[in-house]
């Protein structure tokens, strides 16, 4: 894994955000970014957690079946042309895993609806995937072979698991072709051939809703979010 | 002096404001980090200079006791043990030492009262010295011996001072150990086990990024600047 990105825009953009930062929790003010809030069907709560690197916590709201709540920046803004973007981060379930997900990436999905062009880590109840969606045809690719996830592919609960997205290569529509997902370092899967368009538009998303038939306050903590797309 | 981090928060959290930002005075959009405002006695006014780097001046209301604390991260800024937790800022006192204050780095005040909890440079009218507070016991140490300072101990009015704070080592309680103080560059003093006072920070005390500028001298608006405020906190 690269952990340091060059600094300068220059050579690429550097968005992330660590969640040290002011206590708001007002839409378009959320953590360093300052990430806009779009609740689905009833609003969580995002809280921050005493740690030495900032941790921003987002609870369901315990009203109704597959409420939840979608942190997003640069609408429709972002495209990704070319090859070697990376996208990470570092996400834990500190109480229960069950029927709580999250997609965490560039996604076009403000909802619970599987987005229809973007790129992103999948958690269905902490059994992980990763996905590339485009007008142009989707893949999706299960993680396998993890030793730190239960059965090689779930998340263990009250754990924190580093997750990555390493793109590379270009595609005939431009965008990137390959896509690396590694879980807490382990290789852990590739989508090749993936069709996504160089014109398609994303923005950068934290998607966070439980789905257990009922209200459930459901918790989910991140550490950071990370994202280098070079200048290409 | 380590002058670069890692650019990723997968090694490590880097805190940091140089103050090139928009104009916003306002609570929680103050600065580039949009740090919390909170005013003690008086509100202070605060202001950007022209200048390469992007400086904020706080200046008093004009009563003794009055001044502002800035702040992030309340209640949930915790420091484990390990080396490479680095606080560090660069601040000048403007147009009087006289009862012009200053704490700056990890605390859990935002008053003049001094932090229960917390690691921070302290200027008294310009005389530095660096805490570490804690449920655990305190520990205080003068800085002494720096050629900049007057008589190596405070401050000379309208001059830049970069301040740092290295920490290392783990002390019994998870928290760091041993508290490097340097000024300019130059050693300014330690508080460690091997000087005969250790930090005794325990891991899970809370603190918050923290500015706090206050007047405690004759009445007059006391002017202080800070050039940047940076922490980085590795992840260990």
């Amino acid at each position: 894994m690269t952990s340091s990105f060059p600094t300068s825009p220059v050579d690429g953009t550097h968005i992330f955000d660590d969640f040290q930062a002011n206590a708001a929790v007002t839409d378009g003010l959320v953590g360093n970014l300052n990430w806009e809030m779009h609740t689905i069907a009833n609003a969580s709560t995002p809280s921050w957690i005493a740690g030495p690197n900032g941790i921003m916590r987002v609870t369901t709201a315990a009203t109704a079946d597959g409420d939840g709540e979608a942190f997003t920046l640069h609408p429709d803004g972002l495209v990704l042309a070319g090859t070697n973007q990376v996208f990470r981060c570092r996400v834990r379930y500190p109480v229960e895993i069950a029927s709580n997900n999250f997609r965490i990436g560039f996604s076009a999905s403000v909802t619970a609806t599987e987005p229809t062009v973007g790129i992103w880590i999948n958690s269905d109840g902490g059994l992980l995937s990763f996905d590339v969606a485009s007008t142009n045809g989707d893949k999706t690719k299960a993680v396998t072979g993890v030793p730190t996830l239960t059965s090689g592919t779930t998340m263990v609960v009250a754990t924190w698991h580093d997750l990555e997205l390493q793109m590379s290569g270009t595609n005939a529509n431009g965008g990137p072709s390959d896509i690396k997902c590694f879980v807490d370092g382990y290789p852990a899967g590739e989508i090749t051939g993936a069709l996504l368009g160089s014109a398609e538009t994303m923005e950068f998303s934290i998607v966070h809703w439980q789905d257990s038939g009922g209200a459930d306050a459901m918790a989910f903590d991140i550490d950071y979010y990370e994202a280098y797309l070079p200048r290409n | 002096m380590p002058d670069n981090f890692s650019s990723s928060p997968a090694d490590g959290t880097h805190t940091f404001d140089d103050f090139h930002s928009n104009l916003a005075l306002t609570d929680g959009l103050l600065g580039s980090l949009d740090w919390n405002r909170t005013t003690i006695a008086n509100a202070s006014t605060p202001s950007f200079i022209a200048n390469p780097n992007g400086v904020m001046r706080l200046t008093t209301a004009g009563a003794s006791a009055d001044g502002e604390a800035l702040h992030l991260v309340v209640d949930d800024v915790t420091l484990g043990g390990g080396d490479g937790i680095i606080i560090r800022c660069r601040v000048r006192l403007v147009t009087t030492l006289t009862g012009n204050n200053f704490r700056i780095g990890l605390t859990d005040s935002v008053t003049v009262t001094e932090p229960v909890v917390g690691i921070w440079i302290d200027s008294d009218a310009g005389l530095l010295s660096f805490d570490v507070a804690s449920a655990n016991g305190d520990v205080s140490k003068a800085v002494t011996g720096v050629s900049t300072l007057t008589s190596g101990t405070t401050m000379v009015l309208a001059q830049w001072y970069d301040i740092e704070l290295r920490l290392s080592d783990t002390n019994t309680n998870g928290g760091p150990e041993t508290i490097q103080c340097y000024v300019d560059g130059e050693f300014g003093g330690e508080i460690s086990a091997a000087a005969g006072d250790p930090s005794l920070l325990g891991s899970a005390e809370t603190m918050e990024h923290k500015i706090v500028h206050w007047d405690d001298g004759a009445g007059a608006a006391q002017v202080f600047e800070i050039d940047y405020y940076e922490v980085y906190i590795p992840r260990v």
